[in-house]
């Protein structure tokens, strides 16, 4: 089936406006609380902000992802469209979306593969990086971590 | 990890209802727990040495869900903001790392559910 929908999207237009100190204001605490800033909306605004991932881009066309690869990076989008294609599936998804970041953290390769359909500005959070981080964590943090990645292998 | 207090739950005890503040994460050291919905339908199951309300700590908000154990249960708590002073004393990376795993989750349950 080839529906070719947008599945995922944050109005990063909307969350731009609000500026970068909006999370930590009593307005940014009280738009939490209210449910008018969804936890998505948090995510992606600590996310794009932070100096500790750097950014690229990819072209109209670009292949991010091949079925069948290995994830070296994984990506959030910051802006622009990409094209999914898993099985007889097809759909597209768009800023906040995060790309192949469970997947790569257990060694599984690409169940499907992606390609920018406009210029795609993402962060990349390179694997290297993360396997020096998980190394040393203890049982405990280290369970949080396996508990999101099984609910996203299986979703 | 002195962060953590060690609770316990008897069996049958809700350990927290959907609806209430997502104040706290929790581990579970000993025995199992069930999800139900906000109507009391169950849904899963956690067993120990998986954590749950992990969601919390970084995103807030209200629980999604009812926790409520299935025998008797030891549980680690940590409060988000602790959880979230103690993965930022392991590596700031960290932080990033489970901010963009909950991301992707509400990414994946948008594809399921759209």
């Amino acid at each position: 089936m080839n529906e070719n929908k947008l599945k995922f999207s944050i109005d990063t237009e909307r969350l731009w406006k609000l500026g970068p100190n909006f999370l930590q204001s009593k307005d940014g605490q009280n738009a939490l609380a209210s449910g008018s800033l969804k936890g998505e909306d948090r995510l992606f605004m600590a996310l794009a902000s932070s100096s500790l991932l750097n950014t690229t881009l990819f072209l109209p066309g670009k292949k991010i992802i091949q079925l069948g690869e290995q994830f070296e990076d994984a990506y959030l989008l910051l802006s622009g469209e990409i094209q999914i294609v898993q099985n007889d599936k097809s759909y597209k998804l768009g800023a906040g979306s995060v790309i192949g970041l469970s997947e790569g953290m257990v060694g599984l390769p690409s169940k499907f593969s992606a390609t920018a359909l406009t210029s795609v500005q993402v962060k990349m959070i390179p694997f290297h990086r993360v396997d020096t981080v998980i190394k040393v964590l203890p049982p405990e943090l280290r369970a949080i971590l396996v508990t999101i990645i099984k609910r996203n292998l299986a979703a | 990890m002195s962060q953590f207090t060690v609770e316990k739950f008897l069996d049958g005890q809700f350990i927290c209802k959907s609806g209430d503040p997502a104040t706290h994460l929790y581990y579970l050291q000993e025995g199992e727990v069930e999800l139900l919905t906000e109507s009391g339908q169950f849904f899963g199951r956690i067993q120990e040495g998986q954590s749950f309300g992990e969601a919390a700590i970084l995103q807030g908000g209200i629980r999604g869900a009812s926790v409520r154990a299935n025998g008797d249960v030891v549980c680690k708590v940590i409060a988000n903001d602790q959880a979230a002073e103690l993965l930022t004393s392991f590596s700031p990376l960290l932080v990033v790392i489970i901010e963009a795993l909950l991301l992707q989750l509400a990414m994946n349950n948008s594809i399921k559910h759209t």
